[in-house]
C-alpha cells in the first residue's frame, strides 16, 4: 500500500472546466418529439487528457433520464445526449487512488439556447453550436506524496497550463480561458474595489460630519 | 362420637393406604407436630467379630532429652512404630562455636563473649523466635533491641560460614550463596519497620488524602502524551507564526500582504499585482507564506495577537475603528499601502484544510436575504458577476475582499442614513431655519 504521508503546508491547484455543446436538431422527428437538441457536455482540462490523476468522471443527468448515472472511465470525459430542457448535471471527479482523497463535485448548467446575439452580428446561426464554458479550479490541500509526483511529472504543479492569449479563432470546442481573461477579470475586480473603497471614505467623511453636528 | 369413629378410621386408612391429602388429614385434627425421634434403629451387636487386642506399652519419646519412660494403651497392631507425637519436635540448626572460634573471628566491640553466648542460648531455646527472644533478653542492664539481636546472629552466622575450611568438591558459589542467605542489614531493617509502623498509624484523613493524591497523578499520567502533544503543536504555531510576521518579501504572494496592498488607491496596486502575477497561476504555495498547518485550538489565540500587532502599527483613522470592529478579522498591515483602508480588509486566516475542494465553491456566501439582495445589486451596478469567470486563487481572493468591503460599505451607508433621518427629524423638530447638512441625498453608487 502506497504511503498516505500527506505535504504539510503544500496546495496545488488543477485548472479544469466543463463545457458543453448544444445543436438544435433538425428533421420531422425533432418538431414534435422532445429531444430538440443534440448536446455533449464533458470535463477537461489545460494538462492532457488529465487521465494521469483522474480515474473517472461519473455525470449524473436530470431523473427523467433513463440511467442519470453516466460514467466515463476513459479521457475525453465526455457525454452525448439529446433532450429538449436546460438542467444542472452534476459532475463528480473521481480521483487516481493514490490521492486518497473523495470525489470532488462539480455542477455545470447545460445551455442549449444562445442568449446573446451571434458576434458577428444578427441572430445565432441554426447550425452553428451553442457553448458553454465554466472554468473551475481543483485545489489539492496537502496532498499525498505519491500524488504529489504524479501532479509534479505532468506539469502540474508548476504551471497553469492556460494558454496565454484569448483564443478567438474558429474552433468552437476550444475554451476561451486565458492568461490573459484572468489578467481582465482582476482588473474588473480592483476596478470595482477602488469604487468601494472610494465610497467607503465618503460615507465615513459623511459620518464623521453628522456626529460632528450632533455634537454641537 | 361419631367423628372419633370417623378419625380412627382415617387415620387407620392412612395407615393402610397412604394416600390421604395433607390438608384433608388437618380437618380430621392433623397430626401431631414433628417431633425428632431417635431413631429406634439399632445395630445389632456383631458378636461374631473378634475382639481387638490391646496392649499397654511403655515408650520413650525420642524428642527428649532424657530417657523417660511412660506408658500407654496402643492397639497391638501399632506396636514398635514411633511415637506418633515425636515428629513434631522440629529443632533448628543453630550454630555451635568453640571458645577459639570465637575468639579468631567472632569477636566484637559491642558484644561480649558471655553475652553473645547468653543470646546464642536463647536462639536455641526459643528456636529462633526472635520476638521473643527480645522479649525474654535480660542480660545485666542491657536492653537490646530486636533488630541488634538478628544483626549479631546474623553476623555471627556470616563469619562462621567464612571461617569453615573447605570442604573437597566445594564450589566457592555455593559458600557465597550461603553467605547471601543470612545478609542482614540492619539500619534498613530499622528503617522497614519505622515505615510499617507509621503506615499502620496513619488517620483516615491521611489515608483519604494519599488516595485523592494517587487518582489525580494516575489521571495526569493519561493525559499526558495528549498535552505534550498540544504542546508541541502551539509552539509550532508560535513559531511560524513569528516568521509570518517578518518584513513580507515581494514574493510572498499568497501570504496576505500582496492582497492588501489592492486597497492602496494609486499605482502600488498594478505594481504588486505585477509581482504576484509574475509568481503564476497555479504555484506552489510556500510552507511559509501559507502559515499554520494544524494545531487548530491555537487560531484563536493567535488572532489575538495579531489584533495586538495591528493595534501598536496601526495608522488608520480612529473613527473607522468603531465599524471596524463589526468585522471580526483585522487587517495585516504591509509597508507598501497606504494605510487608508487597513482595518476594513479581512485578513487571509492560512488555515489549510487537508483534502480537494473545488475553488468556485469557497467563494463567501451571505445569509441574510435582504443582504443579499443589497450586495447583488451592488455588484451589479459595479459590472462583477456574482460568480467570477475564472475563478483563480487570486481572482477568488479579491472576490472577497470585494465582498467584505461591499459589505462594509452596505453598513456603513446604512448607518449614515440612519443618522441623516435622525438628524433631520431633530431638526424638524427644533424648528430651526438651519439647512439640513450633507445636502442633497444622492447616491453615489453609479460611476459615470
Amino acid at each position: 500500500m502506497a504511503s498516505n504521508k500527506r505535504m504539510k503546508g503544500v496546495s496545488v491547484t488543477l485548472p479544469v472546466y466543463t463545457y458543453n455543446f448544444a445543436t438544435p436538431l433538425t428533421g420531422k422527428k425533432a418538431n414534435d418529439s422532445d429531444h430538440t437538441h443534440k448536446w455533449t457536455v464533458g470535463f477537461k482540462g489545460f494538462h492532457g487528457d488529465l487521465s494521469f490523476c483522474i480515474k473517472k468522471v461519473v455525470f449524473r443527468l436530470h431523473d427523467t433520464y433513463a440511467n442519470p448515472v453516466r460514467t466515463i472511465e476513459e479521457p475525453p470525459f465526455e457525454l452525448h445526449e439529446t433532450g429538449w430542457g436546460e438542467f444542472e448535471v452534476l459532475v463528480k471527479v473521481y480521483f487516481h487512488p493514490s490521492a486518497n482523497e473523495k470525489a470532488a463535485q462539480l455542477y455545470h448548467h447545460i445551455r442549449l439556447h444562445p442568449y446573446q446575439d451571434d458576434p458577428s452580428g444578427g441572430p445565432w446561426p441554426k447550425d452553428k453550436p451553442v457553448t458553454c464554458f465554466l472554468y473551475d479550479e481543483l485545489v489539492f490541500n496537502e496532498p499525498t506524496e505519491v500524488f504529489y509526483q504524479i501532479l509534479a511529472d505532468n506539469n502540474v504543479a508548476g504551471s497553469s497550463g492556460l494558454p496565454l492569449r484569448k483564443y478567438t479563432g474558429k474552433d468552437y470546442a476550444l475554451p476561451p480561458f486565458s492568461v490573459q481573461m484572468e489578467q481582465e477579470e482582476l482588473d474588473r475586480l480592483e476596478k470595482a474595489q477602488r469604487e468601494v473603497n472610494q465610497q467607503i471614505l465618503q460615507l465615513r467623511q459623511r459620518k464623521l460630519a453628522l456626529e460632528q453636528e450632533k455634537i454641537n | 362420637m361419631n367423628s372419633e369413629g370417623n378419625k380412627e378410621q382415617l387415620i387407620s386408612s392412612t395407615k393402610q393406604s397412604d394416600s390421604i391429602s395433607r390438608d384433608i388429614y388437618a380437618l380430621a385434627g392433623g397430626a401431631p407436630p414433628i417431633a425428632f425421634v431417635k431413631p429406634t434403629f439399632k445395630a445389632k451387636y456383631n458378636t461374631k467379630q473378634k475382639a481387638t487386642p490391646w496392649i499397654q506399652q511403655s515408650f520413650t519419646n525420642p524428642a527428649r532429652p532424657d530417657d523417660l519412660v511412660l506408658q500407654h494403651w496402643i492397639p497391638e497392631h501399632k506396636n514398635n512404630e514411633e511415637y506418633t507425637f515425636a515428629k513434631f519436635n522440629r529443632v533448628i540448626d543453630v550454630p555451635e562455636y568453640t571458645d577459639e572460634d570465637y575468639d579468631r573471628y567472632l569477636t566484637d566491640s559491642d558484644w561480649s563473649k558471655d553475652e553473645t553466648d547468653y543470646l546464642f542460648k536463647l536462639c536455641q531455646r526459643f528456636d529462633l523466635r526472635f520476638p521473643i527472644i527480645e522479649d525474654r533478653y535480660s542480660f545485666g542492664e542491657k536492653s537490646r533491641s530486636m533488630e541488634d539481636l538478628k544483626d549479631r546472629y546474623y553476623s555471627v552466622q556470616r563469619k562462621l560460614i567464612k571461617a569453615r575450611p573447605h570442604t573437597p568438591g566445594e564450589y566457592p558459589q555455593e559458600r557465597q550463596a550461603l553467605i547471601q542467605q543470612y545478609a542482614f542489614d540492619k539500619d534498613k531493617e530499622v528503617e522497614r519497620k519505622e515505615a510499617l509502623t507509621t503506615l499502620f498509624n496513619r488517620t483516615k484523613e491521611q489515608i483519604e488524602q494519599e488516595q485523592a493524591l494517587f487518582v489525580e497523578a494516575r489521571r495526569i499520567e493519561l493525559n499526558e502524551p495528549r498535552l505534550a502533544r498540544e504542546r508541541e503543536a502551539l509552539l509550532n504555531a508560535l513559531q511560524l507564526e513569528q516568521a509570518q510576521q517578518a518584513p513580507p518579501t515581494p514574493l510572498t504572494p499568497t501570504g496576505g500582504s500582496s492582497s492588501n496592498n489592492a486597497a492602496g488607491a494609486n499605482g502600488n496596486a498594478t505594481n504588486t499585482v505585477a509581482a504576484s502575477g509574475s509568481g503564476g497561476p497555479g504555484t506552489l504555495a510556500t510552507p511559509g507564506g501559507i502559515g499554520i498547518a494544524g494545531g487548530t485550538p491555537s487560531t484563536v489565540g493567535l488572532d489575538n495577537k495579531k489584533k495586538k500587532r495591528m493595534e501598536e502599527t496601526g495608522t488608520g483613522p480612529s473613527s473607522s475603528s468603531g465599524s471596524s470592529s463589526a468585522n471580526k478579522k483585522n487587517r495585516r498591515i504591509s509597508n507598501a499601502s497606504s494605510g487608508i483602508l487597513e482595518d476594513v480588509v479581512p485578513e487571509r486566516k492560512e488555515k489549510m484544510v487537508q483534502g480537494v475542494y473545488v475553488r468556485s465553491q469557497k467563494l463567501p456566501v451571505v445569509t441574510k436575504q435582504a443582504l443579499q439582495q443589497k450586495l447583488l445589486k451592488a455588484m451589479g451596478e459595479l459590472d462583477i458577476p456574482i460568480r467570477p469567470m475564472m475563478p483563480t486563487n487570486q481572482v477568488v481572493q479579491k472576490y472577497d475582499i470585494l465582498h467584505h468591503s461591499l459589505l462594509h460599505m452596505l453598513e456603513l451607508k446604512k448607518n449614515v442614513d440612519k443618522m441623516e433621518a435622525e438628524h433631520r427629524t431633530k431638526n424638524q423638530r427644533g424648528q430651526t431655519a438651519r439647512p439640513p447638512t450633507g445636502g442633497p441625498r444622492d447616491k453615489r453608487r453609479k460611476q459615470g
